[in-house]
């Protein structure tokens, strides 16, 4: 009777095995770019971005230098808090005529705000049957596998808001790849590893006179009146 | 785009205004914008409620979806806990900044308060250099504040700093407020006076009215200066006086004043506070308030037991004398002037600062006075002191120097001036920068000599330089910017320029300074003369002369251009003698100051020479003529013409042979050209000279070689109304004699005017006109054949088809 059990059991195991085993199988492979995903990067209006050409030209120099090696580089971008360090990132990530197939954004506040970032691109990247296969540290591990892939090449990662670099690495969340570009905003550009860019506060007046013009919605700078 | 940048309304300045404040920073001014969408405030109320309470309305925080909720305040407060969790000595300092200004942070500023009574916890932060450093490391590290790269010099955004202020002293910190304000008066006390100067130390200014800012003001305990800190408040309104920022300066001195007059103990602290008053009224030209202050300040001094209260005495009256000498009460002036000379003389000698500085002032009184000579000593004796004592690089020998060098510009010794001013200015710009006050004057005053060098290139770009430094430092009104106005429109007349020249004097008529404003009518009567409109340059030069003869006297140089500028309107006007009667008065007043051989002198004395030919008064002429001609030969060509309308021919060639000279190996008529346009050469033996009998010199010149003759007279080129005139010639017979023709010597010419003035008589001229045409003295014929005259006269009849 137990034998028989038994018996019973190993069948149905097998069955089990053989039902998996003819199922379709989840994809993780590179199969081509995926474009901009921006996520839950805070949106902030294209006619609201005003300036900063110097500054997007200077990135790319820093992440694209003229000497052709195509190294991975890393540009941490820092700043206190309000000189715009997050929206020169996304302005960067929006250029016109940039030279990136796959742009993500993901909230470096802490390990948490990370590992939910990661969540959300593995669902972008890949088309999963089973939610489950991706649970866990494995939405993590199978979207840094895409982006080393070697023919995975001209993506951008934006870090964000990396400002306590002192509670985790975020070396641990780079894809382990040598290619590929990666941004980092944080206040304590000292603690990050990688090419240091400081973001000043914008440079003209004629600059200034517009991100205050555009927010304030009045047709002139004119004091004493206001328009709709 | 909404805001089109293109439009024809200029942005705002209220908005530029807050652009600036809010020093370009993207969330200060996404805030601001958005709070503005939101509200009916103008961008100026923005700012003036932005000055009142740093994060406005709290309450009400603008809505920014791309900072999340994140405003002015909060952002920065998470940083500055993490700070606070990891360094609590940082944060401190962070803290304690709030009472510097943001900017140009060093740890010598810091320190510089530090005493055995300062707070425990800050001697702590601030005592040991290794953990000072390692704290402001710190503090860059989280991007707080920025390090000058290679300096050990700080700074911080404008707008994180009123964070620090704001929102880490909710209530102001009087012990830390103290601690600042005797850092920064120690600091600047430690300065020599060429380094407080300096325009290095201009980020020291900013940290001085740091302490004047508004929440300072409004705290009871922050708004009172207690004995303890009256040197200190002495010492920074002194360092904002010398940096020339004279509103702060006067503000932080009435401070001083009100809180040290019932402190018995610091009597020398109110007297300093209010001669500087005094100084800065003077400065900004209300004379009034000045002259008030003081007088205040005097008697304060009076009561003070100090050994300086002599030399602040003299200070003080020195200063006062100025003021005086501005509203014009020249014998008070003279008189203090001259006490504190003889008071500092007596009791330091001659070579202390104090007298030194009394025989310039003496000195410039009398140059303002037109007294040039005494002027002269009076700063020569006192530069050669000075570069005994101090050596030439040094800031009163410096001053000297430029007085002197304005000196030998009224003087019209420009050269001279020019050396003056060149090395004066280098010296100012090395010292104080080139938008100083100092290095400002000397450069206009540079200017002004280069363009009377007629170097009118660099005097151009020299002079608006120093317009814009002028009305950037003192504004558009300010006597010294509307004097440099005034310079520019000069240089302008000189290159004939009018309409230019015209709207440089106006800009200098919008003021009510009496000095300028009669230079400049002057100048635009010049302007209005070149034009040809007499009616206005009469005009003009009237009321200039009303103002200049009252503020310096009829008979000072200035007044006596007035005047010769007027008696030339009269010239043209035909009002000959009452341009006669100025000339006289301008010609003593000219001789006196310039001496004869200047050429205002040689001008005045060739106008006269016009006028009297014009006028017919052969005797005056002659006389004219005998005491000047040697300097003027332009009167023997005058007498000439004179002669020869009173048809003495003969004496007429004698005076025309006075006036050759022998130039570049050529004999000729002093500098006269053929006047026909076409020609324009130098009229000598060798072409001949012609001169109309009938037409007016002044109105129409008529000196012509022989070749335009015959053109003229063949009709082949008229000039004006000049036709169908008599003409006298004076030919080189060379051609017929081959013997060459001398010039007359001086003793040969004094001679014959000497005679030629027994011939007319200043009573009996009139009737002798008619007999002398044929006549000739003995003396004059035996004069005639001694010096081998060769020169041939004959009148020549115009016939109309040429000759």
């Amino acid at each position: 009777m137990e034998s028989s059990c038994n018996t019973v059991l190993q069948a149905v195991t097998v069955l089990i095995l053989s039902i998996v085993a003819n199922a379709p199988r989840e994809d993780f492979h590179f199969r081509g770019p995926k474009g901009i995903h921006l996520g839950q990067a805070p949106s902030i209006q294209p006619e609201l971005f005003i300036g900063r050409s110097a500054e997007l030209d200077e990135m790319n120099r820093l992440l694209h230098p003229d000497d052709g090696s195509d190294e991975r580089r890393v540009l941490v971008l820092g700043a206190m808090g309000g000189f715009g360090k997050t929206q020169l990132a996304i302005a960067y990530a929006r250029q016109p005529g940039h030279r990136y197939k796959s742009i993500f954004w993901l909230n470096a506040t802490s390990e948490a705000t990370l590992k939910d970032s990661f969540r959300r691109i593995a669902n972008q990247i890949f088309e999963v049957q089973d939610p489950k296969v991706l649970e866990g540290e494995q939405s993590q591990i199978k979207t840094c596998n895409w982006f080393a892939d070697p023919r995975n090449r001209d993506w951008l990662l934006i870090y964000d808001n990396h400002d306590d670099p002192k509670t985790f690495r975020i070396e641990d969340y780079y894809p382990d790849a040598q290619h590929g570009s990666i941004i980092v905003t944080t206040r304590r550009p000292d603690l990050v590893i990688g090419t240091e860019f400081l973001v000043k506060c914008l440079s003209d007046l004629r600059s200034s006179l517009e991100v205050l013009a555009t927010r304030s919605g009045r047709k002139q700078v004119e004091s004493g009146k206001y328009s709709s | 785009m909404i805001f089109d940048l293109h439009s024809k309304v200029p942005p705002d300045q209220a908005a530029k205004d807050l652009v600036k404040r809010l020093d370009n920073l993207p969330l200060a001014l996404a805030t601001a914008g958005a709070y503005l969408r939101a509200s009916k405030m103008t961008f100026k109320q923005y700012l003036e409620e932005y000055g009142n309470r740093w994060n406005v309305n709290p309450n009400r925080p603008a809505n920014l979806v791309e900072y999340h909720d994140r405003t002015l305040y909060t952002t920065w407060n998470i940083s500055y806990a993490r700070l606070r969790e990891s360094n609590e000595r940082a944060a401190r300092l962070l803290g304690l900044l709030a009472y510097f200004d943001h900017q140009h942070i060093s740890g010598k500023l810091l320190r510089a308060g530090l005493k055995h009574d300062t707070p425990a916890w800050i001697q702590d932060i601030l005592n040991d250099f290794i953990n000072f450093d390692g704290d402001m490391a710190v503090l860059v590290d989280y991007c707080f504040i920025d390090n000058l790269p290679d300096t050990q010099i700080w700074s911080m955004h404008t707008c994180i700093h009123d964070w620090t202020l704001a929102s880490l002293h909710v209530e102001i910190d009087p012990e830390q407020y103290w601690y600042a304000f005797s850092s920064v008066g120690n600091y600047v006390d430690g300065l020599s006076s060429d380094e407080q100067r300096h325009p290095s130390q201009a980020p020291l200014v900013a940290h001085a009215e740091h302490l004047k800012h508004q929440r300072f003001r409004q705290h009871t305990e922050t708004n009172k200066l207690r004995e303890m800190h009256l040197s200190a408040a002495t010492a920074i309104g002194m360092f904002l006086y010398v940096q020339g920022r004279y509103t702060q300066a006067e503000r932080m001195f009435w401070w001083v004043f009100k809180d040290s007059q019932d402190q018995k103990m610091y009597l020398l602290c109110t007297a300093t506070a209010l001669q500087f008053v005094g100084y800065i009224h003077r400065i900004w030209d209300d004379l009034k308030a000045a002259e008030k202050t003081l007088i205040l300040a005097l008697s304060w001094t009076a009561l003070v037991q100090h050994e300086d209260h002599v030399k602040k005495q003299l200070a003080i009256e020195s200063e006062l004398a100025k003021v005086y000498q501005r509203q014009h009460k020249y014998d008070r002036s003279e008189q203090l002037r001259c006490n504190s000379l003889t008071a500092g003389t007596k009791l330091w000698g001659p070579s202390h600062s104090s007298s030194l500085t009394a025989m310039v002032n003496l000195g410039s009184f009398y140059a303002s006075r037109g007294k040039y000579t005494e002027a002269e000593k009076f700063f020569l004796d006192a530069l050669d002191i000075q570069r005994r004592t101090h050596g030439r690089k040094h800031y009163s020998t410096m001053e000297t120097i430029r007085q002197l060098g304005q000196l030998y510009r009224d003087w019209d010794r420009n050269k001279e001036a020019k050396e003056c001013f060149r090395e004066a200015y280098e010296y100012f710009v090395n010292l104080e920068g080139p938008n100083a006050f100092s290095s400002l004057q000397a450069l206009s005053f540079l200017g002004t000599t280069h363009r009377r060098l007629k170097d009118y290139n660099s005097a151009e770009h020299m002079l608006h330089e120093a317009y814009e430094g002028f009305r950037a430092l003192l504004g558009f009104s300010h006597i010294q910017t509307q004097g440099v106005a005034v310079a520019i429109g000069d240089l302008y007349l000189d290159e004939s320029l009018l309409d230019q020249a015209e709207e440089w004097y106006r800009k200098a008529l919008s003021n009510k300074n009496e000095s300028t404003s009669s230079r400049a009518r002057y100048n635009l009567s010049r302007i209005y003369l070149k034009q040809g409109d007499l009616g206005k340059a009469g005009e003009a030069c009237r009321k200039a002369l009303g103002m200049g003869s009252s503020i310096r006297g009829r008979d000072h140089p200035e007044t006596a251009k007035s005047l010769k500028h007027l008696a030339r309107i009269y010239q043209r006007q035909g009002r000959l003698d009452e341009g006669k009667k100025l000339l006289l008065e301008v010609l003593a007043v000219e001789r006196d100051c310039y001496g004869p051989s200047h050429e205002y002198t040689i001008d005045t004395v060739a106008d006269l020479g016009d006028i009297h030919e014009r006028l017919g008064e052969l005797p005056d002429l002659i006389a004219l003529a005998s005491s000047w001609g040697d300097s003027v030969p332009r009167l023997l060509n005058c007498l000439g013409r004179l002669l020869l309308q009173k048809t003495d021919e003969a004496e007429a060639l004698v005076a025309f042979r006075c006036q050759l000279v022998l130039k570049d190996d050529t004999i000729v008529f002093d500098d006269l050209e053929c006047a026909l346009r076409r020609c324009e050469r130098p009229l000598d033996v060798e072409s001949g000279r012609a001169i109309c009998r009938q037409c007016d010199a002044t109105v129409i010149s008529v000196d012509i070689c022989f070749d335009c003759l015959q053109d003229h007279l063949s009709g082949a080129d008229p000039v004006d109304d000049c036709v169908g005139h008599q003409y006298f010639e004076i030919v080189k017979p060379a051609a017929i004699s081959g013997e060459q023709i001398t010039p007359m010597t001086k003793p040969e010419k004094d001679y014959w005017l000497q005679q030629l003035a027994k011939k007319y008589p200043a009573d009996g001229a009139l009737s002798q006109r008619t007999t002398l045409v044929t006549r000739r003295t003995k003396d004059a014929e035996q004069m005639v054949s001694k010096s081998r005259i060769l020169t041939r006269i004959y009148a020549h009849q115009k016939v109309k088809d040429g000759v």
